[in-house]
């Protein structure tokens, strides 16, 4: 049966691709790909454990409730804002691409010193 | 029939003023007919100094707020007003920026009140979903303000930079958050507190969870190593928006430190044995590394920059010696810091050469010559950065090393003195060009206008006041952190 680690360990594994994705790809758009399967990670991860009480499938008390609807409501408030900073993410792209026509983070080298 | 709880709106006024200035200037920006940036920067600061009277009257409630949403302790009422005179001094610096450098003067405004909610927000958060809102609020808006100059190449770039590794460190931020609600089984900070005094939570998802929220924070306030991104950034970001990255956001993510790593209504020091240890580590790395990174550049605002790095080790030395003294230091300096970085970078926008920004050291040189009085303003702004007696900078750095030494971290310490020693060279080869260089052939430094000498003016009387009168602080500190 399929029970919290499961989920903890997709959400990890997740995580961990989204954060080879932001140090090896080179393209901006990936990163951007990778930062959101990282935040998504997370999200994995907290209605996981809002809905913890359930796997033990005992008795729930008004206090396992609360955190239900706790995590539900974190879960919900990262993805909206997650959806805004993709909006902001792509506005500086285009921004980027408009200056220079290239989305390739290595060749952005202009501030160095 | 639903019974909706007891809200005191009372505790977050300074925040609803700001957001309903904010809104206001985003419509009178979109009137049809042209507004002049003056209309915009009085209505601005109209807003900032109502919101700074009601911060001003607030009393300190030792309780949660709005659900556990928020909690309005003197902390919080102390940072809102600091986050707020900093706003007004941004108004400033930006109004006499935007003459020269085609940045949107409305839209910039308003994400600049915006970046100031977010950080108000972090200082009154007592929940981990306010205070990640917050964060992102405050982020997002500074992610846009250093890309608004679309002429320059360099401000493009600087803000894909900031972007990239901002979203990245949102990213351990949020997944941190998660794990720290699954080892407590809640989102509210206060209960985060007692779950964790009561022993009854899962201790490795929580130790994990503590650590990749550091991180997270860790890149917000650029500790070593999570700072690669801040010199490009505060080089190619316009200069306001330098300024207020380098003072606000870094106020906004010691509150969140502070929020986080002290636990609201509890204690200053829950988790004395691994936290000191991990910081005192990220402290020690920060100041070197920072302060050696300063010696070598001839970009003011790349000095600035690490120069803001090293004060970031500086300031957190305050979690590693955990104590009250500590928190009252962390608190002193985040004023100093504010008044003097703020300062320097007015005096760098206010300064313009032949109708360029100076932004190379040499540039200065002979600055003393034709504008005695500005030169003499960054002269002070640079010896309180350095932590010259008689000036802010050195009360608290003074107060900070004692809190280190109380707790006995002489190593601590004994690098922050040495750093600081170090970081007179750089500090005063600025003031060597300004005073003792012949200015460069055919420079001819523009007049300062009214506005930059006012901002340079207030945050000079900053500067000198705590660092004559630290006494005028100090109580108002000792009264706000007794309920911790």
């Amino acid at each position: 049966m399929i029970g919290l680690n499961h989920y903890l360990l997709l959400s990890g594994v997740l995580f961990c691709l989204g954060v080879l994705g932001v140090i090896l790809r080179r393209n901006v758009l990936i990163i951007l790909m990778s930062v959101e399967l990282m935040l998504n990670a997370a999200n994995i991860a907290i209605a996981a454990f809002s809905r913890y009480p359930l796997f033990n499938a005992g008795t729930l008390t008004q206090e396992d409730y609360m955190t239900a609807g706790n995590g539900l409501v974190f879960v919900f408030l990262i993805l909206t804002v997650s959806a805004a900073e993709v909006g902001v993410g792509l506005a500086v792209v285009i921004n980027l691409y408009r200056q220079r026509s290239t989305v390739n983070i290595e060749e952005v080298n202009l501030l160095q010193g | 029939m639903i019974d909706f709880p007891e809200i005191s709106w009372a505790s977050i006024a300074p925040q609803t003023v700001i957001l309903i200035t904010a809104l206001t200037v985003l419509a009178i920006d979109l009137l049809p007919r042209k507004i002049e940036r003056i209309n915009i920067t009085l209505t601005a600061l109209l807003g900032v100094v109502i919101a700074l009277i009601f911060a001003r009257n607030l009393t300190p409630a030792y309780e949660t707020d709005f659900s556990g949403m928020i909690y309005r302790d003197g902390v919080s009422i102390y940072l809102d007003q600091l986050l707020l005179a900093g706003t007004a001094l941004i108004l400033l610096m930006s109004h006499r920026y935007a003459q020269f450098h085609p940045i949107a003067y409305g839209e910039y405004t308003v994400l600049l009140l915006f970046a100031s909610l977010g950080m108000m927000t972090i200082s009154i958060s007592a929940d981990l979903i306010t205070l990640f809102i917050g964060v992102e609020l405050l982020s997002l808006s500074l992610y846009v303000m250093s890309g608004m100059d679309k002429s320059s190449l360099s401000s493009g770039e600087a803000s894909v930079k900031y972007f990239l590794l901002g979203a990245f460190s949102t990213g351990f931020l949020v997944y941190g958050m998660a794990l720290l609600f699954g080892a407590c089984r809640t989102s509210n900070l206060v209960l985060i507190g007692s779950a964790i005094l009561d022993g009854g939570a899962g201790t490795p998802l929580l130790i994990l969870g503590f650590a990749l929220v550091l991180v997270g924070l860790g890149f917000k306030i650029s500790l070593v190593p999570f700072h690669m991104w801040a010199p490009d950034v505060y080089q190619g970001a316009p200069t306001p928006v330098t300024a207020w990255i380098a003072a606000g956001s870094k106020i906004a993510g010691f509150a969140a430190l502070l929020r986080i790593f002290s636990l609201p209504g509890i204690s200053f020091e829950p988790f004395g044995g691994y936290w000191a240890q991990a910081i005192w580590w990220l402290s020690m790395l920060t100041m070197i590394i920072g302060n050696a990174g300063a010696l070598v550049q001839n970009d003011i605002k790349r000095m600035l920059a690490y120069s803001s790095i090293a004060h970031g080790g500086y300031l957190s030395m305050a979690f590693t010696a955990n104590n009250t003294v500590g928190l009252q230091a962390l608190l002193f300096y985040l004023a100093a810091y504010l008044f003097m970085t703020l300062g320097a970078f007015a005096v760098v926008i206010a300064v313009r050469r032949n109708g360029r920004e100076c932004l190379s050291i040499p540039d200065l040189a002979g600055l003393a010559r034709q504008h005695p009085g500005v030169a003499g303003l960054m002269a002070v702004f640079l010896f309180s950065l350095a932590g010259m007696p008689f000036t802010a900078g050195f009360v608290g750095k003074l107060w900070l090393f004692g809190a280190a030494i109380q707790e006995k971290y002489y190593l601590l310490a004994a690098v922050g003195i040495l750093t600081t020693l170090l970081s007179f060279y750089y500090y005063l080869r600025i003031i060597v060009f300004m005073y003792m260089h012949e200015p460069q052939k055919d420079a001819v430094f523009d007049a300062v206008p009214a506005s930059g000498r006012i901002a340079a003016g207030l945050a000079a009387a900053g500067v000198l006041a705590l660092g004559v009168y630290p006494n005028l602080l100090w109580k108002v500190l000792a009264a706000h952190t007794n309920g911790l």
